[in-house]
């Protein structure tokens, strides 16, 4: 618990890890806006591979980056259950004509365009949670609070305050682990005189933790008091006049990393809009 | 020449309120460069109050303080007192602002708008002066008591004051927590030639300063060398404070007749002194 400051970044060296966290939001955003632009299995693979490179490049084990599908494995259930049910294709005849079959059973039916769209929107599902999945394997929270303050320096001239925003983040990170461990020294001594955490129904439970919040909220503003009169002693005045240690610098990875990105997006847009009007493009949107 | 120069000063709390109440009451001293004090005084006595008006988080009810001439009380000179006067407070969970040591000791600098690169190198310094330089990377989470305090320590020489004041900053520390963390002060203090302000209640740590202040309700009862204010065993007692032990060993054999030296005050002394017995 201690270490949720790190998030659930997988401590190993690689390509990926070592990219400039700026990089990695906005290719993370590409990737997602991409996979809405696909809409056949085709290049879902072809995403799917790219993702795949990815991943073995940034050397976390491929099991624990598919393993954070698991959160969402009952919505990839449903969605796709309620889509093979309710999708009616192109009608009867049409969907018995093209696929060979369409059955009906009360308000259901299965055929083969649902079938297929059911499928296309669990391929899709399950690769957007896997991109975003990467980049928290990869990237600290505090590296990704830095790009983000970063990212929207731009909108420091509309007065919006983001390096406080920036600032409040990271000392959350930073106070979060040190709140828990007090939390259970409180809760330790409740237990010690009594106190009864895991018996009674959810009610009896949610009060008898009643006794350990109110002390921590008073710990944890007493804290905020010691917090703030240490910042001021550390001549804490604001983002102005202010400069940073690691200077966030983008090198010859972090652009290769962009141009990958731009490129998949690109490969993508082709499949889906055929501009050209290939013939070999168009085959393949029919799956 | 004296860095610090407090005048009459007077602190309440809630001023003007009915819940008034005085905190430091008309005190007055200088503190020179490249003294070591240590300010003493029971609980309630007003030492942490006095910690927080010489960087200028108090402002003065009445009387002054000026740091390098500079009166804490003007907010233009904020900046100029707190770069000068570096506190570090009790516990060290409440003063780390980043989750990486190194993000942690260059909060000062980088406050100062200090150039990336003299930052990086202030950082080396810091922790090479607390002897943490190979903790640079990691995170406080894991480190002993001693450990934290001597990063939070790193975190205010980063910024370079002249005078380092610690607030009880052994308080919460084990024996070998509070031996690390002094041993740490008086290596920086004879490396760097660094002006200390140490407020404690323990006297063994008073024994290592050159001058003693204590404090009794809001005022300045004893301000001396600190050899004279330690070794005067009965005058402390007075003031809810205890001697060193070595000085009140030697008390209690003066007392039952044992002609033995007025001014000990470390085990050393102690023990020569007692050896020069027949």
């Amino acid at each position: 618990m201690k270490d949720i400051s790190f998030g659930q970044v997988y401590p190993v060296e690689s390509p990926i890890h070592r990219l400039d966290a700026r990089a990695k939001l906005i290719i993370t955003i590409t990737y997602i806006v991409t996979i809405f632009f696909v809409d056949t299995f085709v290049v879902y693979g072809v995403v799917a591979v790219a993702l795949l490179g990815v991943i073995l490049l940034s050397r976390v084990p491929l099991r624990k980056v598919l393993s954070s599908v698991k959160v969402i494995f009952f919505l990839v259930v449903f969605t796709f259950v309620f889509t093979l049910l309710f999708n009616r294709g192109m009608g009867p005849e049409a969907e018995e004509a093209a696929y060979g079959y369409y059955i009906e059973f009360g308000p259901f039916v299965i055929c083969g365009s649902g079938l297929i769209n059911a499928g296309r929107l669990a391929c899709r599902l399950f690769l957007l949670v896997l991109g975003p999945s990467l980049l928290t394997f990869t990237t600290t929270p505090m590296d990704l609070t830095a790009a983000i303050e970063h990212l929207l320096s731009p909108l420091k001239l509309l007065r919006l305050p983001i390096h406080e925003l920036a600032m409040m983040m990271s000392l959350t990170l930073r106070l979060i682990p040190t709140i828990m461990e007090e939390t259970e020294k409180i809760m330790n001594a409740q237990k010690a005189r009594g106190a009864c955490f895991d018996h009674g129904n959810i009610f009896k439970r949610a009060a008898a933790l009643l006794p350990v919040l109110i002390p921590m909220f008073i710990c944890s503003l007493k804290r905020a008091y010691e917090l703030a009169d240490a910042i001021d002693s550390r001549c804490y005045h604001g983002a102005k006049g202010r400069t940073k240690m690691k200077v966030m610098k983008y090198r010859v990875p972090d652009i290769l990393a962009y141009l990958f990105s731009a490129a998949l997006l690109f490969a993508v847009l082709v499949f889906a809009y055929n501009w050209w009007g290939w013939s070999w493009v168009a085959e393949f949107a029919v799956i | 020449m004296s860095i610090i120069s407090v005048k009459n000063l007077t602190y309440a709390y809630n001023e003007g309120l009915e819940d008034e109440v005085v905190a430091i009451d008309n005190v007055s001293f200088d503190v020179n460069e490249g003294e070591f004090i240590a300010l003493v005084g029971s609980n309630g006595s007003g030492k942490s109050t006095l910690a927080r008006l010489l960087n200028g988080l108090y402002k003065p009810t009445k009387g002054l303080v000026t740091v390098r001439g500079f009166d804490t009380a003007d907010r233009a000179f904020t900046f100029d007192v707190r770069s000068t006067v570096g506190v570090v407070f009790q516990n060290p969970d409440n003063q780390m602002v980043a989750t990486i040591i190194e993000d942690d000791i260059a909060f000062g600098p980088e406050n100062l708008g200090i150039e990336p690169a003299e930052i990086d190198r202030r950082v080396d310094w810091a922790l090479e002066c607390v002897g943490m330089k190979e903790h640079r990377k990691g995170t406080p989470f894991r480190l002993s008591g001693g450990q934290k305090q001597r990063i939070a320590i790193a975190g205010v020489l980063a910024i370079k004051p002249k005078v380092l004041v610690l607030d009880e900053a052994t308080a919460m520390l084990d024996p070998r927590g509070k031996k690390e963390v002094m041993d740490t002060v008086e290596r920086i203090r004879s490396s760097e030639d660094m002006t200390v302000i140490m407020i404690t209640h323990f006297p063994e740590e008073a024994a290592r300063a050159d001058r003693v202040i204590a404090l009794d309700r809001g005022r300045i009862v004893i301000d001396e060398p600190s050899r004279s204010a330690l070794s005067d065993v009965e005058r402390l007692r007075s003031f809810g404070l205890d001697a060193p032990l070595p000085a009140r060993v030697a008390h209690t054999l003066r007392r039952n007749g044992i002609a033995i030296d007025k001014d000990v005050i470390s085990a050393e002394e102690l023990k020569e002194a007692l050896c020069r017995l027949k």
